[in-house]
């Protein structure tokens, strides 16, 4: 898998079966087809026969510390069977805590405790789904005061699960305005055999802060960041991410080339 | 307990809507954007998830209420009702309990007797777009097991409820973008059965004997009934049971399981 893909959402199902519009390979996010029968089913095994196909996750609760639900992940990995994806994602957050379900993605502390903590739950569906899980930084507003850096902790959690990575640089920049992170020394601290996908995504500026709403086009500097990423990742599969306010397909098919375009660019200046 | 699981409880617990000063105290500060701010981004978004879920499942009690009532009462359900699944699609079912109470004691919805049946045919019109498929049903696989032994039971895809009030009628009349048709709405008595027809969910008025059978067949846990105790009950006009068959409304005859 690789060059630049979109994740496929319903209001653009149609326009999408009908004709490919020049998209390479579709994310689709996997909680949305859980549906053990009915029409749900028959979408994906259209979905699959026309685009190869990743999963993208958000119900794993990789960091939580509740048992993993196993029907959750039995569902995943039905709809896997089904569209045979290239590689499934989830979030490096928990989402749930003491049988609550918040469906946000809800920050780590940047620990060795949640390091060896998340790894290990990371180890046990990577058993479960019988492949390597890729893990994706998340966008934050709050940061625990813990010992390690983001980036320490991404890769310390890679190294310890032995996961691969989903690179959004679109988190990397909201954490950066928000957190005051390093994105560009995130950039350069990720282990780069392991990141297997970049997310691009738009983000809204609220006053000082930025929140990752996925509801518009990828911002300026997060071309220039994407830019920077595509220059020490130039192979990696790239997806656009659109989930709210979902505009005509055509808006994004002009960011799918776009980013296109910049990973040609830095594909040239490598070689 | 560690300092993770302080973090999460923390965090969880300000989400539903405790205070943040766990949270604040936990956080490094940071420059533009102060904790209790980040707090409120965070329970709204999650609130904001769940609330959207329930917008997309219930599209004619929102056109009925108008958008401003609608989403008031879901910001209170959504405040009250934590989600306890990671899927969003199973996310609502006890909105028309909520509805009913809300019904019997604000006076503002005295005039919508109907409003909680309503939601309830929503939530089974939603309920079985996402169900399970039952494999074709083959009685012949029964061979000659003991009557006490076989535990009908309805199709996954399938719903049934009753309501003093035409709801089917409220909502097949609202469930569209056009102008509603003109409706009188006047108490009575309905059985309905929702069936997934063409991945759709279809609404339909039975008599109360179908439905009661089915009804009967359709009892969870305890009060499951099996195939002898259902023909032997006077109330029930068995001899339908070919009817549900033939409407393929019953997913399976399982065989009772003994406990060892």
């Amino acid at each position: 898998m690789s060059g630049v893909g979109i994740g496929l959402r319903d209001p653009h199902f149609d326009a999408l079966m009908g004709d490919q519009h020049g998209v390479p390979w579709v994310e689709l996010l996997a909680d949305n087809f859980l549906a053990a029968g009915g029409l749900v089913p028959r979408q994906l095994e259209r979905i699959a026969e026309r685009f190869p196909v990743t999963l993208h996750c958000v119900g794993m609760n990789l960091g939580g510390s509740d048992p993993l639900d196993m029907a959750y992940l039995a569902a995943v990995r039905t709809v896997a069977a089904r569209t045979a994806p290239a590689w499934i994602s989830d979030h490096l957050c928990f989402s749930a805590c003491h049988g609550r379900h918040y469906h946000d993605l809800l920050p780590l502390p940047y620990s060795d405790e949640a390091v060896r903590h998340v790894a290990a739950r990371i180890g046990r569906i990577q058993d479960f789904l019988d492949r390597r899980l890729v893990v994706e930084n998340v966008s934050a507003y709050l940061r625990a005061d813990a010992p390690l850096s983001e980036a320490e902790f991404v890769a310390a959690v890679a190294a310890e699960a032995d996961c691969e990575l989903l690179l959004d640089v679109n988190n990397l920049y909201v954490n950066q305005v928000n957190l005051g992170l390093d994105a560009a020394d995130a950039l350069d601290r990720v282990p780069r055999e392991r990141v297997r996908e970049i997310h691009l995504a738009g983000h809204e500026t609220r006053g000082d802060y930025l929140v990752d709403a996925h509801n518009s086009r990828v911002s300026a500097p997060v071309w220039a960041l994407f830019a920077q990423a595509a220059a020490r990742l130039p192979d990696v599969a790239v997806c656009i991410e659109w989930d709210n306010d979902i505009p005509p397909l055509d808006v994004l098919l002009d960011e799918m080339r776009h980013a296109g375009e910049l990973q040609r660019q830095a594909r040239a200046e490598v070689a | 307990m560690t300092a993770l699981r302080q973090w999460q409880a923390a965090l969880a617990g300000m989400i539903d809507g405790g205070p943040g000063d766990a949270v604040c105290a936990a956080a490094r500060p940071v420059p533009g954007l102060a904790a209790d701010t980040a707090c409120a981004v965070y329970r709204s978004a999650s609130r904001g998830a769940r609330a959207r879920a329930l917008d997309d499942v219930y599209p004619v009690c929102r056109r009925l209420l108008g958008e401003a009532s609608f989403a008031g009462l879901v910001r209170e359900f959504v405040r009250r009702e934590p989600s306890t699944g990671p899927d969003l699609n199973r996310f609502g079912d006890g909105f028309a309990a909520f509805v009913a109470g809300v019904v019997r004691e604000h006076a503002a919805f005295a005039g919508l007797p109907w409003l909680a049946d309503l939601v309830a045919l929503e939530w089974a019109c939603h309920r079985i777009y996402y169900a399970a498929d039952d494999p074709p049903l083959d009685l012949d696989r029964l061979g000659n097991a003991d009557a006490t032994q076989l535990l009908p039971r309805p199709a996954a895809a399938l719903a049934w409820l009753r309501s003093a009030w035409p709801v089917h009628q409220i909502h097949a009349a609202h469930r569209g973008d056009g102008e509603p048709p003109a409706l009188e709405i006047v108490p009575g008595a309905w059985c309905l059965v929702i069936e997934r027809v063409d991945f759709a969910a279809r609404v339909q008025v039975v008599d109360a004997g179908l439905w009661a059978l089915l009804d009967a067949c359709g009892q969870h846990g305890a009060g499951r009934r099996d195939l002898a105790d259902l023909v032997g009950d006077p109330a029930l006009d068995s001899g339908r049971l070919g009817e549900l068959v033939a409407r393929r409304w019953l997913g399976a005859v399982e065989l009772r399981q003994h406990a060892v």
